[in-house]
């Protein structure tokens, strides 16, 4: 057990987001804390790694109460990076994750041989050998966000903490970065606890989940989250629900026409979904019609509508078509 | 995972252009310092100058005390001053991660101005005899003056820095001393005669030339002091790159960090206005220029190449204004500003490098 | 028919009498009191005449009824003279040409903006017509004091931050100043302006010092009292003279340095100046007199070491009245044989605590008795019972 706390509740003088939290990481495990906007990931994150005073209870880092650690021994056990884009001057990669070594090096931050393996290591295992000779600034920002993450594993600290690291980053940079912290986690046996507004990704890649909401901190496997409806509630808000078959969100539309759909396959789900975006609700019997004709090559699609028989070659085509006859305007 | 090879073909690389940029900087400085003993309004021959420092006698005994009075106070003097100026400047800009900062955006200089301001004008002012009043406007009266102004900044600083959680709240303290100040000194102009305005106004032009050999022990060590403190922290100073919140989390602390940053910059920067008045932008401009030189901000080599450039811009800015044979001597503050202002410009135009600097 | 005309006689002969008395005593002096009752144009109103020959800044021209001065450079680089009409009261202006400032003389009231127009007013006894000053701090005449202690005179401030609304109110009949051509400083544009008679003297342009002193006839002919002047200056000229002559064919001539540093410069008189004059006629070699300029020099501290390190002497060393004044301004001036000889003499002898300066003020109508310190400090020997006057030797 990596970290633990006592009956913690955080929160500031004038408000608590939540309390008698009694939490825990395993060496090993990646956690992804999840909420709203506004729920509170953020106090907890920093209240937890010791930046800020929890309002009752402890937090123990290694058995020893985060807030009474000296700077230096607290980073030698924990790494911290954060969402912003941390601008460093003109430092390269190498430099940069060298920081790392902050405390274990003396007043002339000299690298003996052991700081220079932990650094190599660092930088080795996100993936940025090829950088190392680079100025940071030249680098992108999914580049740049796993250097910082280097640099807090050149801390090698037994756990460490992430806000929001993939806040500004593109989807493929995002899924890099999720699946290569899952994997330092599980190669390098340190807990890892990062929040993140990526649920999708959060879904698929953590061991464990926080689920922050409402003052209450759920904890489990996010299968068992989602599975038991704590997913839903916890993200439950006007017009929007959490969709458990397809574990995506959907947006509820006022208005839905029914459409019958007749097909299968792939190219089924896909003329589904593109019927729903149109403001469409499939169903299984209806007076208006989709037909999918599979092809060799491709599919053609048939469409009955108020009475009038056509046929298209591209879902483009056909839902084009629908909205012009149909004055639907879809609604985004 | 074993060694990787990345680590010797970068290192030896980086080094070395290190090592390079600070041997020329060196050689420059000498080069500089040299320059300046050489040149002056009085037209001395080389090998006088030589024979002169090496304890000999000149052709004629004014160019002796001219060479060991004058010229070499004044080399040394600019070069010690040129280098406080720049490590100070670097310090200040990385502690509030402002490209623009300077040795005085704490307010030092101002609060040395007032105290220069309240013995130059506020003594004509009052009625006080206007010849009485001259002692103080000499030399040792006007350090003195200075100094008492700038450390009574560095106590309102030191008090507050100990309670404030944000470094930028320094920031905007140091505005409004300087402000303060300011309008305090304009106050003093107004009811002064135009006699001691203009004693007051030429401090403010800045000079090399006013340490003399007796005071020369008590500047050097100042400075010395200052340079070694500003070196003792230049790792936390690498960690600051990273913002204070970074710092902390890399075992940084953070207090006493701030602590030891203030404390050098501000006595490197009170000590230069209290004995050669208020000098400007080779503070801001040198600390840019290593970083272009150097393509690095670690400041375990950006400090030694900022006081080894600082010291050789002070000098080369000390002769412009001699201007070299003539008899008219320009203001020193106007010849930084020349040199400097450019800079400051080019930095704030190329925003890619300011960018790259610091969180714009 | 015998009595009438008996009275008649009588009555001619009394005017008669009165005429020509009244027409000789007109030919004698000028009108120092008072106005003409009658205007005669062939009267010459002003028989007592003033010279000028030393000075270079300005001539008088004399008509029946008026004077005209014209001021060739009231500053350095004046393009245009000034003239000034100076009408005999009651009598008429003329009307022949347009001048600065017309003004009605004998004058009975005047403020003067310099302490150099207080030794003439006093030596031609018309300090009753000084009504202002510009500031009182630097007067150092005692009889000027005395007026500042009574509070009979005001002070109207100086330069262009004059106050012209007081100035108004006192309604002077003339207002003596100096300008330095530049609309932002000088008063007399101010002045002008607001319709009040300003004479600007230009005595600090000329270089020399018999020239300088020659302003004294300027102040007196507001006051028709070209008779005083005329002969007070010549007792200065004739002074002065006989003290150059003294040291026109010495042997051996002190070398002479002067002044001090300001801020970083050393402004040294020029080799033509007013003060290397002095320093000629008294006996010494100013150590720059190659230089040919009328002005000053802008000196660094090395190269006047390099020139002056041996001079004899060392004079006008800016405010110190000690030796000690001097190290506490920088050490290095120890470096100078005339300081570590104790050669070293500041006109500071004659001051007042609030910054008044005799040596520019009587110093400036009495250049004989500068020369005279002067003369007694380079050639003691000429002048053995000599009593420094403005000069004090520093120790």
């Amino acid at each position: 057990m990596i970290l633990e706390t006592h009956d913690l509740s955080i929160g500031y003088t004038k408000k608590t987001i939540a309390s008698r939290l009694n939490l825990t990481l395993q060496a090993g495990e990646l956690v992804c804390l999840l909420g709203q906007n506004g729920a509170g990931k953020s106090t907890l994150i920093r209240t937890l790694a010791g930046m800020q005073p929890p309002l009752n209870g402890r937090v123990l880092l290694n058995g020893d109460d985060v807030r009474r650690l000296d700077a230096r021994a607290l980073a030698r056990r924990l790494g911290v990076v954060l969402t912003e884009r941390a601008d460093v001057g003109m430092l390269s990669v190498h430099d940069l994750v060298a920081l790392g070594r902050y405390p274990y090096t003396d007043w002339m931050s000299r690298l003996q041989p052991e700081d220079k393996r932990a650094v190599n290591r660092a930088i080795e295992s996100v993936g940025a050998s090829e950088l190392a000779y680079r100025p940071v600034s030249e680098l992108s920002d999914g580049e740049r966000q796993k250097v910082m993450i280097a640099r807090a594993l050149a801390q090698e600290p037994a756990l460490m903490i992430l806000d929001e690291p993939t806040a500004f980053l593109d989807l493929p940079r995002r899924a890099e970065i999720m699946f290569l912290l899952r994997d330092l986690a599980r190669e390098s046996g340190r807990a890892i606890l990062l929040s993140t507004h990526d649920l999708d990704l959060a879904l698929r890649t953590a061991d464990r989940v926080w689920l922050l909401a409402n003052g209450t901190l759920t904890d489990g496997a996010p299968e068992d989250l989602v599975l038991s409806g704590a997913f839903a509630s916890a993200f439950q808000s006007e017009g929007v629900s959490f969709n458990i078959s397809e574990g995506a969100f959907h947006v509820q539309r006022p208005q839905r026409t029914p459409i019958c759909l007749s097909g299968d396959g792939v190219t089924r789900l896909w003329m589904a979904r593109a019927l729903e975006r149109a403001g469409f609700e499939v169903v299984d019997s209806a007076v208006d019609r989709v037909e999918i004709i599979t092809q060799t090559d491709s599919a053609r699609f048939r469409l009955h509508y108020a009475g009038v028989l056509t046929e298209y070659e591209s879902i483009y085509a056909l839902i084009a078509a629908l909205r012009d006859n149909s004055g639907v305007v879809q609604t985004s | 995972m074993g060694e990787i090879t990345l680590e010797r073909p970068y290192s030896a690389g980086v080094w070395s252009r290190r090592r390079t940029v600070l041997i020329a900087l060196s050689m420059g400085l000498v080069a500089a310092f040299a320059a300046s003993l050489a040149l002056g309004s009085v037209s001395i021959p080389l090998n006088n100058i030589v024979t002169i420092l090496m304890g000999g006698e000149g052709a004629r005994a004014s160019w002796t005390t001219i060479v060991m009075n004058f010229r070499l106070p004044k080399a040394i003097t600019a070069a010690l001053a040129g280098a406080a100026l720049s490590v100070s400047g670097l310090l200040m800009q990385t502690l509030f991660r402002n490209p623009l900062a300077d040795p005085y955006v704490l307010g030092i200089s101002s609060g040395a101005s007032l105290g220069v301001a309240l013995v130059v004008l506020v003594t004509a002012s009052a009625g006080v005899s206007l010849f009485s009043g001259l002692t103080l406007v000499g030399d040792v009266g006007l350090i003195t003056a200075a100094s008492i102004g700038a450390a009574a900044v560095m106590a309102i600083i030191a008090i507050i820095a100990r309670r404030v959680r944000h470094t930028m709240t320094l920031l905007i303290l140091g505005l409004m001393i300087g402000y303060m100040t300011g309008s305090l000194v304009s106050i003093l102009i107004h009811f002064s005669i135009p006699d001691r305005i203009q004693t007051y106004i030429n401090w403010t032009f800045g000079t090399f030339g006013g340490v003399t050999w007796s005071q020369m022990p008590l500047f050097s060590a100042v400075i010395l002091i200052g340079l070694l403190t500003a070196y003792w922290v230049a790792k936390p100073l690498n960690a600051f790159l990273l913002g204070e919140t970074y710092a902390r989390s890399m075992g940084v602390d953070v207090r006493r960090a701030r602590i030891g940053i203030l404390a050098a910059s501000s006595i490197l920067a009170g000590v230069v206005t209290a004995f050669c008045g208020p000098i400007g932008f080779l503070g801001v401009a040198v600390p840019h220029l290593c970083r272009i030189l150097l393509r690095t901000s670690d400041h375990r080599v950006a400090l030694p190449a900022a006081a080894l450039m600082g010291a050789s811009l002070a000098l080369i800015a000390d002769m412009i204004a001699q201007v070299p044979g003539g008899q008219v001597i320009l203001p020193l503050n106007a010849i930084t500003a020349l040199i400097g202002a450019p800079v400051v410009v080019w930095v704030i135009l190329s925003r890619r490098n300011l960018r790259e600097s610091f969180s714009a | 028919m015998k009595v009438f005309a008996t009275r008649l006689l009588f009555i001619g002969l009394v005017f008669g009498l009165l005429f020509g008395g009244a027409v000789f005593a007109q030919n004698a002096e000028n009108v120092t009191e008072g106005c003409v009752t009658t205007f005669d144009a062939s009267v010459d109103y002003f028989p007592e005449q003033s010279e000028i020959e030393y000075s270079e800044g300005y001539n008088i021209e004399y008509f029946n009824n008026y004077k005209v001065i014209t001021v060739t450079t009231p500053w350095v680089g004046a393009e245009t003279p000034f003239t000034y009409a100076l009408v005999q009261c009651g009598t008429p202006a003329p009307e022949t040409a347009t001048f600065d400032a017309v003004i009605e003389v004998p004058i009975t009231s005047v403020i003067s903006m310099s302490t150099t127009y207080l030794p003439a007013l006093v030596e031609l006894d018309v300090l009753d017509t000084l009504v202002a000053l510009d500031e009182f701090d630097y007067a150092y005449s005692p009889e000027v004091r005395e007026l500042i202690d009574a509070g009979d005179i005001v002070e109207v401030g100086g330069s262009s931050m004059v106050n012209v609304e007081q100035v108004l109110d006192l309604d002077p009949d003339v207002v003596l100043t100096y300008g330095i051509g530049s609309s932002d400083y000088d008063a007399h544009p101010v002045l002008t302006a607001a319709g009040i008679p300003v004479a600007l003297i230009g005595d600090f342009n000329d270089t020399t010092p018999l020239g300088r002193a020659e302003w004294v006839k300027f102040i007196a002919a507001f006051y028709n009292l070209e008779g005083d002047a005329n002969a007070f200056f010549d007792e200065v000229v004739t002074n002065y003279n006989d003290l150059a002559a003294l040291t026109a064919d010495v042997e051996t001539r002190p070398s002479v340095m002067v002044n001090a540093m300001f801020g970083d410069t050393w402004y040294a008189s020029g080799g033509r100046s007013y003060a290397a004059q002095l320093i000629e006629d008294a006996g010494g070699a100013y150590v720059w007199d190659n230089d040919t300029s009328t002005g000053g020099l802008a000196l660094s501290f090395e190269s006047v070491l390099d020139t002056a390190q041996n001079a004899d002497v060392w004079l006008n060393p800016n405010f110190w009245f000690t030796l000690a004044d001097g190290l506490a301004e920088d050490e290095r001036y120890a470096e100078f044989a005339a300081f570590e000889n104790g050669q070293v003499y500041n006109n500071i002898a004659r001051v007042t605590p609030l910054g008044g300066n005799d040596a520019g003020e009587l110093g400036a109508a009495r250049p004989d008795l500068v020369l005279a310190d002067l003369v007694a400090i380079l050639h003691p020997e000429l002048l053995p019972d000599h009593e420094l006057y403005f000069y004090q030797q520093l120790q």
